[in-house]
């Protein structure tokens, strides 16, 4: 008896590590999407393009796209059953600091664009579903790009931008369908309270960034490629080339920080006067490198910082264009006509953080925000100039 | 092998080859070939400035040569450099590739011209490491 019962035991315990052993997906997506990168067909620079553009909804796939996306259709699963895997570890080391290596960066993008190629052949069959949940599986890939540095955020916001560019064009096609529309709302209503947050990336940033002596080439390098004012370059690169000492690149780490920790509490203002702050804080740094030579490093980096709460603004905007118009679809299905006013209670123009303005049109409706933002390569319907852009989102309805 | 053995040895050998001192009598070659001996003499006597021709010397020459052209190259070649370096702006192909990826490298090509920028400057690498770009079915493809 006590023999059998061991058996059985010993049976049970083998039975469970061998599920284990051949458990599929793996618990860490960013397994499935090396293997998809490794996989994916490497596209000749025009075909890389294309596939961009058709992504985009800037153009058409043709037939070396149509044959492309074929011909990757296993690279395709794997980066969509990735997309479904809740937990996604890159591997990082952050001890390296600022050079930590971050390949998938780009390797992320680019099979955004395939995927969206993808969703947009399947939309050109009717099989609307199929195509949003590709959008649906872009979405979760651009969370996954993940939240432990700016870069890593603003390559989130853009996969996330495409995608909701590629479900508005769709949107048309189900806007009859109110079980389509409510699968969606609740899909993007979930992902648009996970996808990555730039405050957050820029506290993380300001834990583990570190500057060490030997990204001093680097630094060089990078400073010269920047196109900075004549006098400005030549400070800068005089400065990095009189310093290799430990203690400066320690005080430029600390410095670094303590802007980083002053961006991240500016983060927490309404749009307008979360600019002016940063605007503020840039032409502080202006002046106090004039005094401390290792501000120099934030002072060449910084201008970007500044631009990130636009970028993120704009990408958050859309989204909440995005689940706005899909409730208004949701009236329409529902009372059989476009609402005269917009409904209370939608998400908002974080430009302004004032309700979009809602105007029927013939084809459909159009969102407009409030506020005033800056140029950008989202594909949206923009008016304005420079920094007077006013973000505009059309959406059609089925006829 | 004893001594013993080795003397044995060196005896029979001896009387195998019969070898015994060799030593080169020139007087006695110079006798015996007086005539070749004379017309050595008056050659040598005749054509006094003619150096015998060699193959190794010039060869030598012309390794030398080389070496000091090579060396002068080099050393004008890594003031150059050092002076580039001052006064030239690096062009981004003269990277280390995946330096070219790091957090600091892609946030400056972020600032220098977006995404797109960051996308091209990641591609470029990719083509460093050997990631080549396809138009018709790769490996990729024959995978799938």
């Amino acid at each position: 008896m006590k023999t059998t019962l061991k058996g059985i035991l010993i049976g049970a315990v083998l039975l469970a590590s061998a599920g284990q052993a051949f458990a599929y997906p793996p618990d860490n997506a960013a397994v499935l999407y090396y293997k998809a990168f490794i996989l994916k067909e490497e596209p000749s620079d025009a075909l890389g393009k294309m596939l961009a553009a058709v992504g985009k909804g800037e153009a058409k796939p043709d037939d070396q796209v149509r044959q492309y996306v074929e011909r990757n259709r296993r690279v395709i699963k794997y980066a969509v059953t990735a997309a479904d895997i809740s937990h996604c570890d890159w591997g990082y080391d952050l001890s390296e600091g600022v050079s930590l290596r971050m390949p998938e960066l780009a390797k992320c993008r680019q099979m955004a664009y395939v995927l969206a190629a993808d969703a947009r052949m399947l939309a050109e069959k009717g099989d609307y579903k199929e195509a949003l949940k590709r959008c649906i599986a872009i979405h979760k890939m651009g969370i996954h790009a993940g939240n432990d540095t700016a870069i890593q955020v603003l390559v989130s916001n853009a996969i996330c931008a495409m995608a909701n560019k590629c479900i508005m064009d769709i949107l048309p096609h189900v806007s009859n369908s109110t079980e389509t529309l409510e699968w969606l709302g609740a899909q993007l209503t979930d992902i648009s309270s996970r996808v990555p947050s730039m405050r957050t990336a820029i506290g993380n940033e300001a834990k583990f960034v570190s500057i060490k002596p030997t990204d001093r080439k680097e630094l060089i390098e990078g400073v010269r490629d920047l196109g900075l004012p004549k006098d400005d370059l030549n400070k800068a690169e005089q400065v990095l080339r009189q310093h290799d000492d430990n203690e400066f690149y320690v005080m430029a780490t600390e410095y670094y920080q303590s802007i980083l920790s002053r961006v991240q509490i500016d983060y927490d203002l309404p749009y307008p006067q979360a600019k002016q702050a940063l605007e503020d804080l840039n032409k502080e740094i202006e002046n106090v490198v004039k005094e401390k030579p290792e501000a120099v490093i934030a002072r060449v980096v910084f201008p970007i910082i500044n631009r990130f709460v636009t970028i993120d603004t704009r990408d958050r905007t859309q989204f909440n264009a995005v689940l706005a118009g899909i409730d208004i679809y949701l009236v329409r299905v529902k009372t059989g006509k476009l609402p005269d006013e917009l409904p209370a209670g939608l998400p908002k123009d974080l430009f302004s953080g004032k309700d979009f303005l809602y105007e029927k049109t013939g084809a459909g409706f159009t969102l407009t925000g409030q506020g005033k933002g800056l140029d950008d390569d989202s594909g949206l319907v923009l008016t304005g100039q420079g920094k007077d852009i006013v973000h505009k989102y059309e959406f059609k309805v089925a006829k | 092998m004893n001594e013993r053995n080795e003397k044995w040895l060196d005896e029979q050998l001896k009387k195998t080859i019969d070898s015994g001192k060799v030593e080169f009598d020139g007087e006695q070659w110079k006798q015996k070939y007086s005539a070749e001996y004379q017309e050595l003499i008056s050659r040598a006597r005749t054509r006094p400035n003619v150096r015998r021709f060699s193959w190794v010397r010039p060869l030598v020459r012309i390794a030398a040569v080389i070496a000091i052209v090579a060396f002068v190259i080099l050393l004008s070649h890594n003031r150059f450099n050092r002076r580039a370096e001052q006064m030239v702006p690096v062009l981004v192909e003269d990277r280390s590739p995946t330096k070219m990826l790091s957090m600091l490298s892609l946030s400056l090509a972020y600032r220098q011209g977006g995404l797109d920028a960051v996308d091209e400057q990641s591609n470029k690498v990719f083509k460093m490491l050997g990631q080549k770009n396809t138009n018709v079915s790769s490996i990729g493809g024959l995978l799938n």
